[in-house]
């Protein structure tokens, strides 16, 4: 077929498809590239890129001189040109002065070039010749070449030695004229100039960097921009922290800082991105700052530098709000911590750690939406809502945390908790903390599992309750026993509430009732949770159900079953401690029984015994059997009894006591470092004529005690509840034996008092709730609905109505609650069944010691991975709409100005029928809703109306929610606050301390995080870290300053510092009163690291009571500095050093302070560990006696007075003294007012505190070399003594002092003699004794000791008929000289005598410590620089002084001789070796110096 | 050219007085008001070295002297300033008082009390406390933590404290305290001063401070158990004009004995 020009399809018509395709296509592509090119990112990159190169110039800017500088800075360079001129001009002139010299040196030089260069040739030509030959070296063309070398060689020498001369020459020459010392200076000047504009020239590099070049913007241009774009995105990789699928574990890739991108720049903080949407032509500085880099670029520039940009380059300009929002501010804003996170050098680093192991969130997205961003209240969602489009992101399970839960994520990784806090006292996440503790102290873990171990592994915090019985009373067998079990060690939590088993001798049935209805109607500020009157148990949720009576009838039953129990209890311990010696009856029972069987069974062995006989036997020995078993168990009980505390009635009462001295006991003893009591807060009667000031106490750790005497109302005789509160006192284990309460080791007569004043305040119980008697009808249908489930129905009648009979009760299981049904049956029988019930159905138990609950399990969810719960598998049940209906929901809970205080609309109001509706966060409602239901907000809502989730529901008694509602927060009211402002205060506090355990809660994910990635402490820092817990526990930081508080702060000029009384400057020599250890902390400070940041550490200066005092306090942040300040004049990286020792005040301005966010109201930075009692028991003391404690240099006497500082008891004391101390405290202090309480602590709770405060100064201080838990002493080496002896010896030698020492011991030397010899006699006398009445046999040895007796005792006749003194010299120049002055030092009327008993004596005053105890307290080089100047050691300005200055002539020459550092060396050499050399008569050889009358002590 | 003429105007302001500087005294005397009986002098509770504290009788409590007689409150201190804070003008002290004094300001502690209880010297003069006593007593002089801090050194018998030279205690607003840890009772106080214009009141409670700079200026008057006595009682003084070449007198200044309450 030929070809013709049809085609299949018409051509045009295709030509028109191809074209309007092909068109299609190309707005396609570009479409594509167009959304390519907007992507999120991208444009956040962009705009990112200007907000990066305005920072650059700002950064320049900051640096460059100022119009001020600009003249220093020319200054310097005019010097530097003319000391430049004047070298020059000065080297001219000595050339030419030195004739023909230069000339000659530079022409010997070039020849000396000339011939190196040949000789090099010729060895060059040598190294050739020889690679190619086979006999290398030795070739013949080699060795010729090898004379030449030599020729070189030789000249070469002769040449160096002429250069080297003439340069000598030269060099002389030119000292004689000083121009090194000019060429030097020259040097010195020039580096200073260019380290004075290092900063500039550097950030001048940078920004010129940063600036967006013409190539950037053509590779940026669309479509372009698809190649090799200027725009990328930035992941961390992260392989070792994998995102568990539930099914596989998928690499981590974090992309955050695709639009994050500021985040590792520290410069980028919030106020200086904000800043770049200001004019800057407003800005005066930062118009001043440009003329300065303005004028110093022309300026170089015209001088010809390169490199360095146009001025305009820099010229700041500004961004428009539009594109540089609040939202880009805070998105392109550096990591707030970048010392803590992010930054390579930080500990997490995100190269190491990415951004989601901690924000949560999906990090692989690149935008909002896919990123999972959570807002952090309803004002900023609302606003992503209109912004973004914002809506809960269902497709991911671990949203990113809202700022205010971040904190939970810590745990993962930090499962002991207190490891986030670090250097001294600073907590890196304090609402974890915050959380950590209230879990801690409300003891949630008796009812929630929150056990660290999975199969022996951590992973989380642990908190599980102890064993019952705790491992301190088990015998060392079964703890050892106990101990060795690996995957199931003990737990170490007490049950946080008061044992039960002797109720009934403290209160009494009314009281408890009113108490289980409503804890906080009795005290406010209780621990214990509300279980009534709840949201599914309140008059309004029961009307109607017929279960209207149950709540009353229910605390009826409880009340009795724990009253009546306890009676049980007490009657028997009664009874076993009125006739003790019954004990010993019983036990010769058990022997008589045990007699009997051996009998029996020795009867059995007969094989005379007939079959019927034996059978009989048989029968008597299992019957004996049994009553051993019986009899044995009476005897164990009978023991156990007498084991515990006798019974409150056997208390002898004293006559009663004096209330106003027991009111200033209690303010005085040490009570309010616990308890509060509102009575002190006005003054108190005087007593002994001197005044009781109040006490403004705010102590929570224990109870408030202002209604106590309501409640310490048991019934019975009169004086009872005098009986147990005292006995309580005294003795507080003895009734609960895991109460926190110590011993506060006080008289009966004390305890007397104070007793006798807490019960004498009875104020009105105002809001007592009613608890109506229980009717039978009631408590059978109580008990019917738990019978039921053990009985039928009929049996369940039977047993209402008559009980359970004998046959029936031997069929149930041994210990079950029906046991108490026994016929016949009366009401207070159903009580106590109905309450054991009640109590175990509530897990009362799980707080308190109860009996007939032994080691029951937990009733509540457990808690180990509740933070990962999957939202949709926890029962929201009807709760948005309860929600709704009992509260106030408002958007904002804290004022946006002011976190500390509460939004405006944050306050209850009252509902349309009359209710009170309480605030609740809008945030948190939201969460309950179906669109995002959330765990936080079912955790938010279970915390706060544990039992809203049954509202609407339709459920039995037994089936409703249990949990009760706990308050987290204690607040009180504040001075002038008045009752609205305290309402809304106190709310939102509660709703923070909510979200604190909450954040902990949340924390808790049980993730498999790699072993490595896991904060586990070692060594110092786990004793740091298991300490503070145990400290925590018992409340050290209530009486002690255990910590310093740190202050961080910008300086703008050092000027305030420079003229400190206490300032060491580095270039000067040091002319102050004590000596400067450079290894201890308290002299010589750590250096600074930044002139940015400056860290102060130390504590709030004491408080002085002002009398008379107008003056305003200044607004000065003042603290007392634990450790030296150090920092540089002038600010400079290479300024010289200073030093502001430990114990000198420093005044910050205000204005420096704002350095990063403060957490305190005293603008520390981190806040001191404990001292709140301190200043508050030495203020009362200075208003309750002005002579002795009042004004500025008394109130030492004050704080003397107060518990003892705790900051460097490491290295102060002994660790094994410490342990001890803890265990068993007595008496050191005699200026203290009270004393050390006597802890319900065990051995290894001890240890860890004396670790703890060790490991604390090791690290804080590790210059000192401490050692624990053991310390060596030098002064207890052998040969110690010897060597300082003979040091001092030759000391007294030098310096002439020997023969005169000498001659002032003759005398006592030989009254030694006679002494000696008379001892000698009288030996020898026993001896002859002994020889006259030995028998025969024992005659040989008793007549040769007789004979070595007689030539001793001639041997001290003749030397006393000699008066030679010769032994005893040899034994005082060998071991008694140092001492024996360092003795008369101590021992000194004027020195350590005026204040200390020492040395055996009494002092004129014993107000310190008795200084021979101190050997086994004490670390000797803590000794030698306490001496040096103890208010180096101190938070007060010490009353002990100085007593040897550094600067002078040392004094006391006549006691000790030696400089004022041999002496305090002597001294603490002295008491350390006190115990071993007391009895030495050579101690008291001369008269004491420095008493006009001799002490008590001497004889 | 206006900023000039002002700044020269301002200039000469200031540079007029300076020159024809003149001077007044001031004068007055402290009384106890009349109408209550004078408190009676206790003796010190002493309650160790007796025998050499004791040695010429028992030691008064000196804090609070009355002259039964005229009535006069001794030790007072009375100084001024020009204002409430700061320091004060050197410029304005007279030519003749400008040097500071070469010759040690001594403070001794004979038996177990500091004489003189009151102190007043010039910054930078040199401080003697000395110890004639044969037993060893420490001395605490706490001033503001900022300027002199706190010393706190034992002084054994027979031996002196000096402070001279860079040493030498600075100026402060108020004076200084000083009293013993060892002997609890013993105190006293020195004031220093960046002028030589204060005084200590005498027996008869009478005091004088000669070549004051005329015109305004504040008056401060403090004791140690009364507090501030001048009119209005507060840390801020009391302005009164110094007649150029003449006295002013404030009389009878009241010492009441609700001033003594704590």
């Amino acid at each position: 077929m030929a070809a013709t020009d049809t085609t299949y399809r018409n051509t045009k018509m295709l030509h028109v498809v191809f074209a309007v395709t092909s068109i299609f296509m190309l707005v396609t592509l570009i479409g594509m590239f167009a959304e390519d090119f907007y992507r999120g990112w991208k444009v956040e990159q962009r705009i990112f890129r200007d907000v990066e190169e305005e920072m650059g110039k700002r950064q320049v800017l900051a640096s460059s001189p100022t119009d001020k500088s600009v003249d220093e800075l020319a200054a310097i360079e005019k010097n530097l040109q003319s000391k430049k001129d004047d070298l020059a001009a000065a080297k001219t002139a000595f050339e030419k002065g030195l004739g023909d010299l230069p000339s000659r040196k530079l022409k010997k030089e070039l020849e000396f070039a000339g011939v190196k260069a040949e000789y090099d040739s010729v060895m060059s030509f040598i190294n050739k010749a020889s690679e190619s030959r086979e006999d290398g070296l030795n070739s013949e063309k080699v060795r010729k070449l090898r004379k030449q070398l030599d020729e070189k060689a030789a000249k070469m020498a002769e040449l160096k030695e002429e250069v080297e001369k003439n340069q000598t020459d030269y060099d002389s020459q030119a000292r004689e004229k000083g121009i090194p010392a000019m060429e030097a200076e020259v040097k010195k000047l020039d580096k200073q100039y260019k380290e004075t504009l290092a900063d500039f020239d550097r950030f001048v590099k940078l920004a010129t960097q940063k600036r967006w070049s013409w190539m950037d913007s053509f590779r940026d241009l669309p479509i372009i921009e698809g190649f090799s774009p200027p725009t990328k995105i930035q992941q961390y990789t992260l392989n070792d922290l994998p995102i568990d699928y539930s099914f596989k574990f998928v690499t981590r890739y974090d992309r955050c800082a695709t639009c994050h991108l500021g985040l590792e720049k520290p410069n980028f903080d919030k106020a200086a991105l904000a800043s770049l949407t200001d004019d800057p032509g407003l800005n005066k500085e930062l118009s001043i700052r440009y003329a300065g880099a303005e004028g110093l670029l022309k300026k170089r520039r015209a001088e010809g530098e390169r490199g360095l940009p146009k001025p305009e380059a820099i010229r700041p300009k500004m961004i428009d709000k539009s594109r540089l929002t609040d939202a880009r501010v805070s998105e392109f804003a550096a990591h707030p911590r970048l010392d803590l996170f992010v930054d390579a050098n930080s500990p997490h680093g995100a190269e190491k750690f990415g951004c989601t192991i901690c924000h949560s969130g999906q990090g692989s997205a690149t935008a909002f939406f896919d990123a999972s961003h959570t807002p952090d209240n309803a004002v900023i969602q609302e606003h992503w809502k209109k912004e973004y489009g914002w809506k809960a992101n269902h497709y991911w399970d671990m949203p990113m945390l809202p700022s205010r839960f971040v904190e939970s994520t810590c745990v993962k990784c930090h499962h002991d908790v207190t490891d986030v806090i670090r250097d001294g006292n600073r907590i890196e996440a304090p609402k974890l903390v915050k959380g950590y503790n209230l879990v801690r102290e409300l003891g949630c873990f008796g009812c929630h599992e929150i056990a660290g171990l999975k199969f022996g592994q951590r992973i989380g915090p642990d908190l599980r309750l102890e064993d019952d019985p705790p491992l301190d009373s088990l015998s060392n067998v079964e703890r050892a026993k106990r101990l060795s079990d690996p995957l199931n060690p003990p737990g170490a939590q007490r049950k946080v509430g008061p044992a039960l088993s002797r109720l009934a001798e403290k209160t009494n049935e009314d009281w408890v009732k009113a108490w289980l209805k409503s804890p906080r109607g009795f005290r406010p500020e209780t621990r214990m949770p509300h279980f009534y009157l709840q949201a599914n148990n309140n008059p309004e949720a029961l009307y109607g159900t017929g279960q209207e009576k149950f709540p009353d009838a229910e605390i009826n039953s409880v009340a009795y079953y724990l009253l009546s129990k306890s009676k049980q209890h007490l009657n028997e311990l009664e009874q076993n401690h009125k006739d003790p010696k019954q004990l010993q009856a019983d036990q010769v029972v058990v022997a008589t029984i045990i007699q009997k069987i051996k009998d029996a069974e020795k009867q059995l062995t007969d094989p005379k015994l007939k079959d019927a006989e034996k059978a009989t036997v048989q029968g008597q020995l299992k019957q004996l059997q049994t009553d051993q078993a019986v009899a044995q168990a009476k005897v164990k009980r009978r023991q156990e009894f007498l084991a515990l505390a006798p019974p409150v009635s056997q208390f002898k009462l004293p006559a009663a006591g004096d209330a106003n001295r027991g009111r200033m006991f209690f303010q005085e003893k040490g009570c309010m470092a616990c308890h509060s009591h509102a009575a002190t807060e006005k003054n108190g009667e005087p007593v002994d004529g001197k005044k009781v000031p109040a006490m403004l106490g705010d102590a929570s750790f224990g109870p408030d005690l202002s209604r106590i005497a309501l409640k310490i109302a048991p019934l019975g005789e009169a004086g009872s509840d005098r009986k147990w509160l005292i006995s309580w006192l005294l003795n507080p284990s003895a009734h609960s034996p895991r109460t926190l309460m110590p011993s506060v080791q006080l008289t009966t007569e004390d305890a007397n008092d104070i007793v006798a004043w807490l019960l004498s305040h009875k104020p009105e119980w105002k809001d007592k709730v009613v608890v109506e008697p229980a009717e039978k009808q009631t408590l059978q249908d109580l008990a019917k609905i738990y019978l039921e489930k053990v009985f039928t129905k009929s049996e369940t009648r039977t047993v209402l109505e008559n009980g359970i009979t004998e046959d029936r009760l031997k069929s149930l299981a041994l210990g079950a609650d029906e046991l108490e049904l026994a016929a016949p049956l009366d009401e207070n029988k159903l009580k106590l069944y109905v309450g054991k019930k009640a109590i175990g159905n509530m897990g009362c138990y799980a707080c308190h010691s109860i009996p007939g609950f032994q080691n029951p399990k937990p009733i509540g969810t457990a808690l180990n991975e509740w933070g990962k719960k999957d939202p949709d598998r926890l029962a929201f049940e009807d709760s948005e709409k309860y929600v709704k209906h009992h509260f106030n929901v408002v958007p904002l809970r804290d004022d946006p100005k002011d976190k500390n205080k509460p939004a405006k609309d944050w306050h209850s109001v009252a509902s349309p029928d009359g209710k009170v509706l309480k605030p609740y966060e809008e945030y948190f409602a939201d969460m309950l809703n179906h669109h995002h239901r959330s765990r936080e907000g079912f955790l938010h809502l279970k915390l706060r109306e544990p039992r809203s989730y049954d509202y609407n529901r339709i459920k039995s008694w037994d089936d409703r929610l249990r949990m009760p509602q706990f308050r987290f927060a204690r607040p009180k009211k504040l001075a002038g606050e008045s009752d609205e402002a305290f309402a809304a205060r106190a709310l939102q506090e509660e709703a923070e301390a909510n979200e604190a355990v909450m954040t902990f809660i949340l924390g808790l994910v049980a993730e498999p995080v790699p072993q490595k990635f896991v904060n586990s402490p070692t060594g110092d820092r786990l004793a740091e870290v298991k300490g503070r817990q145990v400290l925590d526990k018992f409340n050290c930081a209530g009486c002690h300053i255990v910590r310093p508080g740190s202050i961080d702060f910008k300086p703008v000029e050092m000027k305030r510092f420079e003229g400190h009384p206490n300032v060491r400057k580095e270039e000067l020599p040091y002319t102050g009163d004590d000596y400067v250890y450079s290894e201890h902390i308290a002299w010589a400070g750590r250096d600074p690291t930044s002139y940015e940041k400056l860290t102060v550490r130390g504590v709030t200066p004491p408080v002085e009571v002002k009398f008379d005092d107008d003056e305003e306090p200044s607004k000065d942040v003042k603290v007392w500095l634990m450790q030296d300040f150090r920092y540089r004049k002038d600010l400079q990286k290479n300024g010289w050093l200073r030093d502001i020792p430990a114990g000198s005040t420093l005044f910050l301005s205000p204005d420096w302070v704002a350095v990063g966010e403060t957490s305190d109201a005293s603008k520390f930075t981190a806040p001191q560990l404990g001292g709140k009692f301190t200043d508050l028991l030495s203020q009362y003391l200075q208003k309750k006696d002005r002579e002795n404690f009042g004004g500025q240099a008394k109130m030492s006497n004050a704080y003397a007075a107060a518990p003892p500082l705790l900051i460097g008891q490491g290295e102060k004391v002994q660790p094994d003294w410490l342990y001890k101390f803890l265990l068993n405290p007595h008496p050191i202090r005699p200026l203290t007012v009270l004393r050390m309480p006597k802890f319900n602590m065990s051995p290894d709770e001890a240890q860890a505190l004396v670790n703890y405060f060790a490991a604390v100064d090791k690290t804080q201080n590790p210059g000192i070399g401490l050692t624990y838990p053991y310390v060596l002493m030098p002064q207890r080496n052998e040969g110690f003594l010897r060597q300082k002896t003979d040091e001092y010896v030759a000391r007294l030698k030098a310096l002439n002092q020997f023969d005169a020492r000498k001659k002032d011991l003759q005398g006592f030397w030989e009254k030694q003699l006679i002494v000696d010899k008379a001892d000698a006699d009288r030996k020898l006398a026993e001896a002859e004794d002994r020889l006259n009445m030995a028998v025969a046999a024992a005659k040989p040895d008793a007549t040769k000791q007789r004979d070595d007796a007689k030539k001793v005792a001639d041997e001290w006749k003749e030397r006393l008929a000699k008066k030679d003194v010769s032994a005893y010299v040899k034994q005082w120049e060998e071991r008694e000289a140092y001492v024996a002055d360092a003795g008369r030092m101590v021992g000194h009327g004027n020195i350590c005598l005026t204040c200390h008993h020492a040395a055996g004596l009494d002092g004129k005053e014993n107000k310190g410590p008795n200084l021979d105890n101190v050997a086994d307290r004490l670390r000797h080089d803590w000794m030698q620089r306490w001496v040096t100047n103890p208010s180096r050691f101190q938070h007060y300005s010490s009353v002990m002084p100085i007593n040897f200055k550094a600067s002078g002539a040392p004094e006391n020459q006549d006691a000790f001789v030696g400089s004022s550092m041999d002496q305090i060396q002597a001294a603490r050499d002295f008491l350390l070796l006190y115990p071993q050399i007391r009895d030495w008569p050579i101690l008291r050889a001369r008269p004491i110096l420095g008493l006009t009358t001799p002490p008590m002590g001497a004889k | 050219m206006r900023n000039t003429l002002i700044c020269t105007a301002i200039a000469c302001f200031i540079a007029v007085p300076a020159f024809a500087q003149e001077y007044g005294t001031i004068k007055g005397q402290i009384v106890w008001d009349n109408t209550k009986p004078i408190p009676p002098i206790e003796n010190q509770k002493v309650i160790k070295e007796q025998e050499h504290c004791l040695e010429k009788g028992p030691i008064p409590k000196d804090d609070l002297l009355i002259d039964t007689k005229s009535l006069g409150v001794k030790n007072v201190m009375i100084w001024i300033n020009d204002t409430a804070a700061g320091a004060f003008d050197k410029t304005k002290i007279n030519p003749k008082l400008a040097a500071i004094p070469k010759e040690p300001v001594v403070i001794d502690q004979p038996r177990c009390a500091f004489v003189p209880r009151i102190t007043m010297m010039r910054a930078g003069q040199t401080l003697e406390v000395r110890n004639s006593a044969p037993v060893a007593h420490n001395t605490r002089i706490s001033g503001n933590p900022e300027i002199n801090g706190t010393l706190n050194l034992t002084i054994p018998p027979k031996q002196k404290l000096v402070r001279e030279g860079d040493k030498a205690l600075k100026a402060e607003k108020r004076p200084l305290l000083v009293n013993c840890d060892i002997h609890g009772w013993m105190g006293g106080r020195i004031g220093v001063f960046d002028h030589p214009y204060f005084a200590v009141s005498k027996e008869d409670g009478s005091f004088e401070i000669k070549d004051v700079p005329a015109g305004k200026i504040l008056i401060f008057l403090s004791h140690e158990r009364g507090g501030w006595l001048q009119e209005g009682r507060s840390s801020k003084g009391l302005s009164i004009t110094v007649p150029a070449g003449g006295v002013l007198d404030l009389g009878k200044i009241p010492f009441k004995p609700e001033y003594l309450n704590d």
